[in-house]
C-alpha cells in the first residue's frame, strides 16, 4: 500500500528540488559584489518610509474570499459543459439550480456593499 | 375500586399533593399546611385499609400493578405489597403526617417549598419500598436524594449546607457503584436466561457464578450499607441528623435509614445467596461492630442530637445482625426492629426538636429538670427512651429480642459445627442493650431530671397538636410492643421465602441453613414467645 | 429516480434551503425588514415538522447514491436536531432582531442535516464545514466582550486544523482503500493496516476536537463563554449533535475492536474526569456548561463502545435528553444590564427567592445533566452504559459511572446557589438590579424544552422504539 505513495513521495521532492535548487544555485554561483546604496532597501528612487511589513488593506482578504468562491463556480462549470449533451435537461435544470442559489449570494453581497472599494 | 388502584391512589397522592401546591397564594401558609396534612392523612388511612386487607396466607405480592414500560429492556412498572415492605409502607405513610405535623411552627420559611419537599419525598420512599422492578426500585432509590438535598440544604442549621452535601454525595457514591452493578445484573441475567427483565421475581430465578456475585454484592451492599449506616460507612449521619430540620431527622431516621437494610433484605442478601454465604462473617462483624461503636459515641455525646443520631447506628445494627443470622425470628425480629426503631427514633427526634424549638440549644448541658418545668413533655420522652432501651411491653423490646434470640439460636447450632466466631459476636451484641440503657438514661437523666435550669425562660409545655403527634407515636410503641403478632403474621411468609431464597444458589448447603433444617413453627407460636 | 421521491427525500433540506434563500432575498429587498425570525422560525420547524413526518412514514431513499441517502433513523435524526433548534431561535429574538443571525443559523443547521444523511467522505466534509463556519462567526456576532474575537479566532483556527485532520486521514483512508465511500471507514476500524489505523485516528482526533473531547477541549470554553446565549445553546445542543451524528455515520455498524477500543474509551474517560473536576472551579455559568458539554461528550463517545444497532439509539437519545436540558439552562437564565453580569454563577444565589419558575427550570436541567432519575438524562444515561457492559467492557462501564459521578458536586452547587445561598450583598445589587425576568419567547422556549423532556421521562420506551435498534 505504500507503494501508491511513491509518486507523491516523488513530487514532493522534485518539488522542493525545484524551489530550494535555483536558490541554492543562485546562491552558490551568482556573482555578488556588494556596496552600501545596493543593500539599502529601494522604494521607487525616494528615501524608504515605514515598515517592509506594512498590513494589506483588509478589503483585499474580501477580494480574495469572493475570487476564490467565483473561481470555484467555474470549476464546477466546466465538467459540467463538457457532458452537458449527456446529462439532459434534469442536469441543465440542477446547475440552473445552483446558479441561482449563487446569484442570490451575489446580488447579497453587492447589496451589502462588499463590491465596493471606496 | 380495587385494592391494586388504591395501593397506586397511595403512591401517587403525595404527587398531586406536591402539585396543587403551586396554586395556593404564597401567603397563606396556613392552607398549605393543612393541604399537606390532608393529603399525608388521606394517604395513611388508605395505607392503613390497605393493610387491614394484606391477607398474610398469600406468599408473594398483593394489589399488584405490572404495566410495561421500557418493553425492549423489559423494563416494567410494577408496583404491590408483600410480606418484606407491607410493614415499613406502613410505618411510613404513619409518619408522614405527623412529619407534616410536627412542623406546623418550626418551618417558617419557604412553607411552599419545604411541603412540596416533604410531599415529594413520601412519594419517592414509598416508590422505593413498593417497586417491584430493579430499574423502577432504583430510579426511586436515587430520586430521594433531591428532596432530602433540599429539605436539609435549605431548613437545616448553621452547617447544613456541608452537611447536605457530604450526605448526597456519600450516599450517591454508593448509588453509582449500585447502578452499574444493576445494568450488569440485567445483562448477566438476560445472557443467562434469555429474557430482558429487572423484575425481582425473574432475577431472584438467575442464578451467576460465586466471583460475579461476590462483585455485585459487595457493590450493592456498599450502597447500602452507606444508607443504613453501618460503621465505617457512617460518618455522613451524625452530620446529616445535627444539620437537618425536625422534619428531616424524622424522615432520615424513621424511614430513610431503613431504605438500606431494606435493600439487604429484599435485594442484596436474596439475589446473591452465596456471595451472601461468604460475606456473612464480615458484616455480622460489622454489625456487631456498629452496635457497640454507635452505643460507646452515644454514650460521649453532648449534643442531644447526635446522641440520638449514633443510637441509630446502634439500633440498626441489630436489624443487619438479624438479617444474617438467616434465622427466621432473627429476621421477623429485624423487620419489626425496623418499624420499632422508625417509631422511637422519630418520636425522640420530634422531641429534640421541640425542644430546641422552645430554647434554641441542643446542648445537653443547658438542660436539667425538665420533669419539673415541662412535665407532659418529660412523660413522652421518658415512654420513648424506654422503648429505645428496650424495655418489655415497648416495640423496642421485641424487636431487639427476637433478633438476639434468632442471632443465638443460629450461632449455637454453628457453634456445634465448630465455629466460635458468631456466638461471641452474639454474646458481643447483647452488650449493646447493656450500653443502650446506659446512654439513653444518661440522656433522660441529665435532660429531665436534677437541678431544673433551661436557657431560655419561660417554656411552655407541649401544645395539643404536639401531644397529638406524640400520642400517636406512643400508641403505635405500645400496639408493637403489647401485641406483635399481627404484623409478625404479615411479615412471616415473607422472612420464609427470605430463607428460601439464600438457602438456593451454586454451593447451597454449608453454613447457610435451609427453611427444613429446623422445625416451622406456626404464626401463632412465633408470635407467642414474645410478651 | 423521479424528481418527486428526491425531492420528498430531500423535504426538510428544501425547507430550511427555502428559507435561507428567503431570508436573504429579505435582505436584499427590503431594507430594516423585521421579518427574518419568522422566516427561519416557521423554516426549522416546518423542517423538523417534516423531519419527524417522513421517520414516521418509514420512508428511505438515495436521492444520490453513494453521497446521499435517508431512511427512518436519519429522518428521526434530523428532526431531533431541527427541533433542539427551535428554542434556540425563541431565545435569539430578543438578543438579534435581524441581521446575519438567522441565515447563518439556517445554514448551519443545513450542514447538520447534509451530515446525517452523508455516505461518503465528500458530502461529510461538506457538511461539516456547512455546519461549522456560520458558528465561527456565530460567535463573535454578539461581540459584547473584548475576549469574543480571540476565543472566536481560537475556535477558527483548532476547528480548522480539525478539518485539515480529517482530511489528510481521509487521504489516507482513500489511500487504502481507493474508494470515498464512509464505508472505507468502517472497512478500516477492522484492519491492521498502519496507514489505514492511521486515518481512521486522524479522523477521529478530527471530531474528538470538533466535539471537544479531552485533549482536544481547549477551544470550548473560550468559545462558549464569548458566544452570546442562544449562541452558547447552538453549540451545546445542534453542534455537538451534528458530530456526533458524523461519527455515527462513520461507524455504521462496525464493532469497535482493540486497540481502537482502548482510544474510544480512555480519550472520553479522560474527558469525563477532567470536565468534571475542571467544572467545579468554574464562576461563570457559560464555562461551567462548557466543561459539563466537555464531560458529556465523554459519555456520549462511550456510547460507540455498544454494539452497532444500540449506538443509534443511545447517541440520538443522549442527545435530544442532554440538548433540551442545555438549551432549557440558558434559555431559563435571567436576564440583566450586561453579558458578564448575567453569566456570573454568583448571581443565581438565592434566585428561588426572586424567580422561583427560573430556578427551578435551571435545578431541573442540573439534575437531568447531572443524571440523577427520574429526569431524562438518567435514561439516556442509563442507556449508554447499559451498551457498554452488554458489549463486554463493564470495568469501562464502571470507570464511566465514577467519572460521571465526579460531576455531580458541581451541578449540586448550582442548586445550592438557588435555593440555599443568600441573595447577593448590597455592593452585588447594582449588578441584580440589572435582572429582569425572562422574556416570554424565553419562558416559551423553556416549555419547549421542558414538555418533551416530561415526555421523555414519562414513557422513555416509546422513545426507544422510536428510534429503531
Amino acid at each position: 500500500m505504500l507503494d501508491n505513495y511513491l509518486p507523491v513521495l516523488v513530487f514532493i521532492l522534485v518539488g522542493i528540488l525545484f524551489g530550494v535548487g535555483p536558490l541554492v544555485a543562485g546562491f552558490v554561483i551568482g556573482p555578488r559584489r556588494p556596496y552600501d546604496e545596493k543593500l539599502s532597501p529601494y522604494e521607487c528612487g525616494f528615501e524608504p518610509f515605514g515598515d517592509a511589513r506594512a498590513p494589506f488593506d483588509v478589503r483585499y482578504y474580501l477580494v480574495a474570499i469572493l475570487f476564490i468562491l467565483f473561481d470555484l463556480e467555474i470549476a464546477f462549470l466546466f465538467p459540467w459543459a463538457v457532458v452537458l449533451d449527456q446529462i439532459g435537461l434534469a442536469g441543465f435544470l440542477a446547475m440552473m439550480v445552483f446558479l441561482a442559489i449563487l446569484v442570490v449570494g451575489f446580488v447579497y453581497e453587492w447589496k451589502k456593499g462588499a463590491l465596493e472599494w471606496e | 375500586m380495587s385494592d391494586a388502584t388504591v395501593l397506586n391512589l397511595v403512591l401517587y397522592l403525595p404527587v398531586l399533593g406536591a402539585l396543587a401546591l403551586p396554586a395556593i397564594p404564597v401567603r397563606r401558609e396556613d392552607l398549605t399546611r393543612a393541604l399537606a396534612l390532608a393529603v399525608m392523612g388521606l394517604q395513611f388511612l388508605l395505607t392503613a385499609y390497605l393493610y387491614a386487607r394484606f391477607d398474610p396466607a398469600v406468599a408473594g405480592l398483593q394489589f399488584e400493578t405490572r404495566l410495561p414500560w421500557i418493553p425492549s429492556w423489559g423494563v416494567s412498572y410494577q408496583i404491590g405489597l408483600d410480606g418484606f415492605n407491607v410493614l415499613l409502607v406502613l410505618l411510613t405513610a404513619f409518619l408522614g403526617p405527623l412529619v407534616v405535623a410536627g412542623a406546623f411552627t418550626a418551618i417558617r420559611k419557604d412553607v411552599k417549598l419545604f411541603h412540596a419537599m416533604v410531599l415529594l419525598l413520601q412519594f419517592t420512599m414509598l416508590g422505593t419500598f413498593l417497586a417491584q422492578d430493579l430499574f423502577l426500585f432504583y430510579l426511586f432509590w436515587e430520586a430521594m436524594l433531591i428532596p432530602m438535598f433540599l429539605i436539609i440544604g435549605v431548613w437545616g442549621g448553621e452547617r447544613r449546607v456541608y452537611a447536605t452535601v457530604k450526605f448526597v454525595l456519600y450516599t450517591a457514591f454508593g448509588s453509582i457503584l449500585m447502578l452499574g452493578a444493576v445494568i450488569y445484573l440485567a445483562y448477566a441475567a438476560h445472557a443467562g436466561s434469555g429474557v430482558s427483565s429487572f423484575a425481582f421475581a425473574d432475577l431472584y430465578r438467575t442464578t451467576l457464578p460465586v466471583p460475579a456475585q461476590t462483585v455485585l454484592l459487595a457493590a450493592f451492599a456498599l450502597s447500602f450499607a452507606i444508607k443504613v449506616p453501618m460503621v465505617p460507612f457512617h460518618t455522613w449521619l451524625p452530620d446529616a441528623h445535627v444539620e437537618a430540620p425536625t422534619a428531616g431527622s424524622v424522615i432520615l431516621a424513621g424511614v430513610l435509614l431503613k431504605m438500606g437494610t431494606y435493600g439487604f433484605l429484599k435485594l442484596g442478601f436474596p439475589l446473591f445467596p452465596d456471595a451472601t454465604r461468604l460475606f456473612t462473617p464480615a458484616i455480622m462483624t460489622l454489625s456487631v461492630v456498629s452496635i457497640l461503636y454507635g452505643a460507646g459515641l452515644a454514650l460521649v455525646q453532648t449534643d442531644i442530637k447526635r446522641v440520638i443520631a449514633y443510637s441509630s447506628i446502634s439500633h440498626l445494627g441489630y436489624v443487619m445482625l438479624g438479617l444474617v443470622s438467616a434465622d427466621l425470628l432473627g429476621i421477623q425480629g429485624a423487620i419489626l426492629q425496623m418499624v420499632s426503631h422508625g417509631l422511637t427514633a422519630g418520636g425522640l427526634f420530634l422531641l429534640v426538636g421541640m425542644i430546641y424549638e422552645r430554647c434554641h440549644t441542643r446542648e445537653l448541658a443547658a438542660y436539667g429538670g425538665l420533669a419539673r418545668i415541662l412535665p407532659v413533655y418529660s412523660v413522652f420522652f421518658m415512654i420513648l427512651t424506654l422503648a429505645a432501651i428496650g424495655l418489655p411491653t415497648t416495640s423496642g423490646f421485641t424487636g431487639e429480642f427476637l433478633v438476639l434470640l434468632g442471632a443465638f439460636s443460629a450461632a449455637w447450632q454453628q457453634y456445634e459445627l465448630g465455629a466460635v466466631q458468631p456466638l461471641a459476636l452474639s454474646g458481643a451484641a447483647v452488650l449493646g442493650v447493656v450500653l443502650g440503657a446506659l446512654y439513653m438514661l444518661r440522656l433522660a437523666g441529665r435532660l429531665l431530671f436534677g437541678e431544673a435550669r433551661v436557657p431560655h425562660q419561660p417554656v411552655v409545655d407541649l401544645a395539643l397538636r404536639e401531644k397529638l403527634v406524640l400520642g400517636a407515636i406512643v400508641a403505635g410503641v405500645f400496639a408493637l410492643g403489647l401485641y406483635p403478632q399481627e404484623p409478625l403474621r404479615k411479615s412471616e411468609l415473607a422472612a420464609r421465602q427470605y430463607q428460601e431464597l439464600l438457602a438456593r444458589g451454586v454451593g447451597a448447603g454449608g453454613p447457610a441453613r435451609a427453611p427444613e433444617a429446623r422445625p416451622p413453627r406456626p404464626a401463632g407460636q412465633t408470635a407467642g414467645k414474645t410478651p | 429516480m423521479s424528481a418527486e421521491t428526491v425531492l420528498t427525500a430531500l423535504l426538510p433540506e428544501v425547507l430550511l434551503l427555502a428559507g435561507l434563500l428567503l431570508l436573504i432575498g429579505l435582505e436584499i429587498a427590503v431594507p430594516r425588514h423585521r421579518g427574518a425570525f419568522a422566516v427561519s422560525l416557521l423554516a426549522v420547524a416546518a423542517a423538523a415538522a417534516a423531519a419527524a413526518w417522513l421517520s414516521a412514514g418509514g420512508s428511505s431513499a438515495a436521492p444520490f447514491p453513494g453521497h446521499y441517502s435517508v431512511g427512518p433513523d436519519t429522518f428521526a435524526a434530523k428532526a431531533v436536531v431541527l427541533a433542539l433548534a427551535v428554542p434556540v431561535l425563541l431565545l435569539a429574538r430578543g438578543e438579534f432582531p435581524g441581521g446575519p443571525f438567522y441565515p447563518l443559523l439556517v445554514s448551519s443547521l443545513l450542514g447538520v442535516c447534509l451530515v446525517v444523511s452523508a455516505d461518503s467522505f465528500l458530502t461529510l466534509f461538506l457538511g461539516v464545514e456547512l455546519m461549522s463556519i456560520p458558528v465561527y462567526v456565530l460567535v463573535v456576532l454578539a461581540f459584547q466582550r473584548e475576549e469574543s474575537a480571540e476565543a472566536a479566532l481560537k475556535y477558527l483556527v483548532l476547528s480548522g486544523t480539525a478539518s485539515a485532520t480529517f482530511l489528510l486521514g481521509v487521504s489516507l483512508l482513500y489511500g487504502g482503500s481507493g474508494s470515498l465511500a464512509l464505508s472505507a471507514f468502517s472497512t478500516a476500524l477492522g484492519s491492521r493496516d498502519v496507514l489505514a489505523t492511521a486515518g481512521v485516528v486522524l479522523v477521529l482526533s478530527a471530531f474528538f476536537l470538533k466535539a471537544a473531547v479531552v485533549p482536544f477541549h481547549t477551544w470550548a470554553p473560550d468559545a462558549y463563554e464569548a458566544a452570546s446565549v442562544p449562541v452558547t445553546a447552538y453549540m451545546a445542543a445542534v453542534v455537538k449533535a451534528g458530530v456526533l451524528f458524523a461519527v455515527l455515520r462513520l461507524f455504521a455498524l462496525a464493532p469497535a475492536e482493540r486497540p481502537l477500543v482502548d482510544l474510544l474509551a480512555l480519550l472520553p474517560l479522560a474527558s469525563m474526569v477532567w470536565g468534571n473536576l475542571a467544572a467545579m472551579r468554574q464562576d461563570g455559568l457559560r464555562r461551567l456548561i462548557a466543561y459539563s458539554s466537555i464531560a458529556h461528550a465523554g459519555y456520549l463517545f462511550y456510547a460507540f463502545l455498544g454494539d452497532g444497532p444500540g449506538r443509534f439509539q443511545a447517541v440520538t437519545f443522549y442527545l435530544l435528553a442532554y440538548g433540551l436540558m442545555n438549551v432549557l439552562v440558558l434559555a431559563a437564565l435571567p436576564p440583566a444590564g450586561d453579558d458578564v453580569a448575567r453569566d456570573r454563577l454568583e448571581r443565581l444565589k438565592g434566585l428561588f427567592q426572586r424567580q422561583p419558575y427560573a430556578a427551578w427550570m435551571i435545578a431541573v436541567a442540573m439534575l437531568s445533566l447531572a443524571g440523577i432519575p427520574p429526569f431524562p438524562g438518567f435514561v439516556a444515561k442509563f442507556l449508554v452504559f447499559k451498551n457498554v457492559v452488554a458489549a463486554g467492557y463493564p470495568v469501562y462501564a464502571v470507570l464511566g459511572l465514577v467519572g460521571s459521578y465526579l460531576g455531580l458536586y458541581f451541578y449540586l452547587r448550582v442548586i445550592q446557589y438557588l435555593f440555599m445561598a443568600p441573595p447577593p450583598p448590597a455592593e452585588e445589587a447594582s449588578a441584580a438590579e440589572g435582572e429582569g425576568a425572562p422574556s416570554r419567547l424565553a419562558l416559551a422556549a423553556t416549555v419547549l424544552c421542558l414538555l418533551p423532556a416530561i415526555l421523555i421521562a414519562l414513557f422513555p420506551g416509546w422513545v426507544i422504539d422510536r428510534l429503531g435498534g
